[in-house]
């Protein structure tokens, strides 16, 4: 009898790690050199800092060629990567490339439509997306997320927390976390019990909707949701936030338009919180709405070879009024290209809090074994010179994160840029 | 034994008479291609074929329109992204695009774009390089290649080479001006089909700042009707001239 249940518990360990074929060992033993040999050749420091790549690669090799699941394979890939401690390394896996049968609703990623942020170690609803099924349900901004079906919420940051640096890059991966129990498969139903700014504890039910927006695929990227608002305020501000840089030919012509609209109006908020970045360029031509003088730049990408400039193409028709971007902890890459190139060329005002400090220009290439593979090939410096990655942009006016005003239904940072509109008329 | 001898000769490939001259070279890649009677009969073009980053996963269709005496337009469309649009109407050079805008260019980048845009480059080089420089044979994929150094009358000097067995040309190096800053650019060119009486290439392999980019054309129609605005420029461009 001991021996049956001796063996059922081998079945059982065997069940839960399947082996890996001949064939998939080997297309992750070659993804691994192919990470390896690439970081290698086209990071832009040759010395990468000083660390000894060839020993990461005698260490970690063993690990990958032992390795008993794709996940194991993948953490020895990460592993490796996280040596460098640079933003824009990751593995992306190939189940991410296939969204599955829209035909079948339960395999469309879906959203509760709550964005959340880090604030003393507390997940709090940071906003709520119109018309969600979180909206629906009468989720408040300032609400905190205590669990999320069997997840205690304060429980898991801490955990997150500790096993981190505690840098506003850590924020953005543990709201990550959270946020990836939020989401799930269209139409299914998540529980999240809340508690309210007086600690009134409250529980809603949510059913998972698609999400928002036009789908869009650049290159090796996953699918992805892109949305844009813009409108006007009640003093004829413009307000114009969009969710990432990508999708160019339906963002770039809709930020066109909201900058016309504009006209002579006494200001524009652009509203780059949460916004993760996206293609580089864009940030380029965007910023051609708002600079008339030719020849000017956000920065400077470089290269291990050479240095490409993100210069500025003005546009026929630019608003010369002044210009407030948005920033948070949640602000990354392109946004803090944007963000910060118009700080240095004096052309916005910068209100909020500290950009996360991850900058680096990357690519996504495929690996051998399907996964994605995204890797920095520039480091970027700013046209005041500065390093953005591990920095990011400080703000002109700091606006702390403040639960009472999410709470009572006021935007401390949009209210700050306001002020300012009205101390420069 | 003489004429054994003299039969071994006949069978054995006649070598090529090594060219001495850049101008020799360039005449030989007209003849090769078909001559300049061929090149002459060629009024317009119009080729469409796909540009692939493939290591990005980006792919776009392409559409380039030349004309003589000296216009041209490329068209690519990527998914997601738009059209990207650069051309010259031989007097101005420009670009468009939804994600960075409309460029006019300028200085040593113009005259890169109007050199490009000579239709019959091949046969007209002189008119815009100085001079053509043979400057020895060198390996290319095994094959030995004429380097020629094109010199244009205003601007940095360019490598071709071209295969000394069949003349084609089947590289070219540059450094291109451009705003983003001086950017070496390495093509290799091969797939040579005849299409209006001349060999044109159909296939190029670019490499810029690390990335490849293939550009394959699957058709070359020559002297057709064109549309109308095959040579406008994109309204933003438009109106950046008249500002």
């Amino acid at each position: 009898m001991r021996l049956t249940a001796a063996f059922l518990l081998t079945t059982v360990a065997f069940a839960a790690t399947p082996t890996l074929s001949t064939e998939q060992r080997r297309l992750n033993i070659e993804s691994f050199e192919h990470i390896w040999k690439t970081v290698r050749d086209k990071h832009w420091d040759p010395k990468l800092g000083g660390l000894d790549w060839q020993a990461v690669h005698d260490e970690l090799l063993p690990r990958v060629e032992a390795a008993r699941t794709m996940d194991e394979a993948r953490e020895v890939e990460r592993t490796m990567l996280e040596r460098l401690h640079q933003t824009h390394f990751g593995i992306i896996p190939n189940d991410a490339y296939d969204p599955g049968n829209s035909d079948k609703s339960e395999s469309v990623q879906g959203e509760t439509g709550i964005h959340l942020r880090i604030l003393s170690g507390h997940a709090i609803v940071w906003d709520v997306d119109g018309e969600s099924a979180a909206h629906e349900v009468g989720v408040l901004k300032g609400w905190e997320i205590v669990r999320i079906d069997k997840t205690d919420i304060p429980q898991l940051i801490a955990r997150l927390e500790n096993a981190g640096t505690h840098s506003r890059l850590s924020e953005l991966l543990t709201s990550r976390a959270i946020r990836n129990r939020l989401d799930g498969p269209a139409g299914s139903e998540v529980s999240v019990e809340f508690s309210d700014i007086a600690g009134k504890q409250m529980s809603r039910k949510i059913f998972r909707r698609a999400e928002s927006g036009e789908m869009t695929q650049f290159g090796f990227l996953p699918p992805m949701a892109v949305r844009f608002e813009s409108r006007k305020l009640q003093g004829g501000e413009e307000y114009i936030r969009f969710n990432i840089f990508l999708k160019p030919d339906m963002i770039v012509p809709r930020f066109g338009e909201a900058i016309r609209d504009c006209g002579h109006c006494q200001g524009v908020i652009i509203d780059l919180r949460g916004n993760p970045g996206g293609i580089g360029a864009m940030a380029m031509g965007m910023a051609g709405f708002l600079i008339s003088q030719p020849d000017q730049k956000l920065g400077t990408m470089y290269m291990r070879t050479l240095p490409i400039r993100f210069v500025i193409f003005p546009r026929p028709e630019v608003y010369s009024g002044p210009v407030a971007i948005l920033v948070d902890g949640f602000t990354a890459s392109t946004s803090e290209i944007f963000a910060g190139g118009l700080q240095d060329l004096k052309r916005a005002r910068i209100f909020g809090e500290r950009t996360a400090g991850a900058a680096l220009p990357s690519q996504i290439e495929r690996l051998p074994n399907g996964d994605g593979f995204q890797y920095a090939m520039a480091n970027y410096i700013s046209e005041s010179g500065l390093q953005l990655e591990g920095h990011g942009v400080t703000p002109d006016v700091v606006v702390p994160l403040d639960r009472k005003a999410l709470a009572e239904g006021r935007d401390a940072v949009v209210e700050a840029a306001l002020k300012w509109f009205q101390a420069s008329k | 034994m003489k004429s054994i001898v003299c039969a071994i000769i006949f069978l054995l490939p006649a070598a090529a008479a090594e060219l001495k001259t850049g101008d020799a070279v360039l005449d030989h890649f007209v003849e090769a291609t078909g001559g300049t009677a061929a090149y002459g009969k060629m009024h317009n073009t119009v080729m469409k074929g796909t540009m692939t980053m493939a290591a990005m996963g980006v792919k776009g269709a392409v559409t380039i329109y030349a004309a003589e005496p000296n216009k041209v337009s490329m068209v690519t469309e990527i998914a997601g992204v738009g059209k990207i649009v650069e051309g010259s109407d031989g007097t101005n050079g420009w670009t468009y695009s939804a994600m960075q805008g409309p460029q006019l260019k300028k200085g040593e980048e113009l005259n890169e774009s109007l050199r490009e845009a000579l239709f019959h480059k091949e046969t007209q080089w002189k008119s815009i390089y100085a001079s053509a420089e043979l400057q020895g044979t060198e390996d290319f994929d095994g094959k030995a290649a004429y380097k020629v150094v094109m010199t244009p009358k205003s601007g940095k000097p360019e490598s071709n080479y071209y295969d000394k067995e069949s003349g084609l040309m089947v590289h070219h190096k540059s450094i291109r001006s451009t705003p983003f800053g001086e950017i070496p650019v390495d093509v290799t060119i091969g797939g040579y089909r005849k299409d209006c009486g001349v060999l044109l290439p159909h296939s190029m392999t670019q490499t810029v700042a690390g990335q490849k980019i293939d550009l394959e054309i699957d058709s070359i129609q020559c002297n057709v009707d064109l549309p109308a605005d095959a040579f406008a420029p994109p309204a933003e461009v438009k109106a950046l001239m008249a500002k």
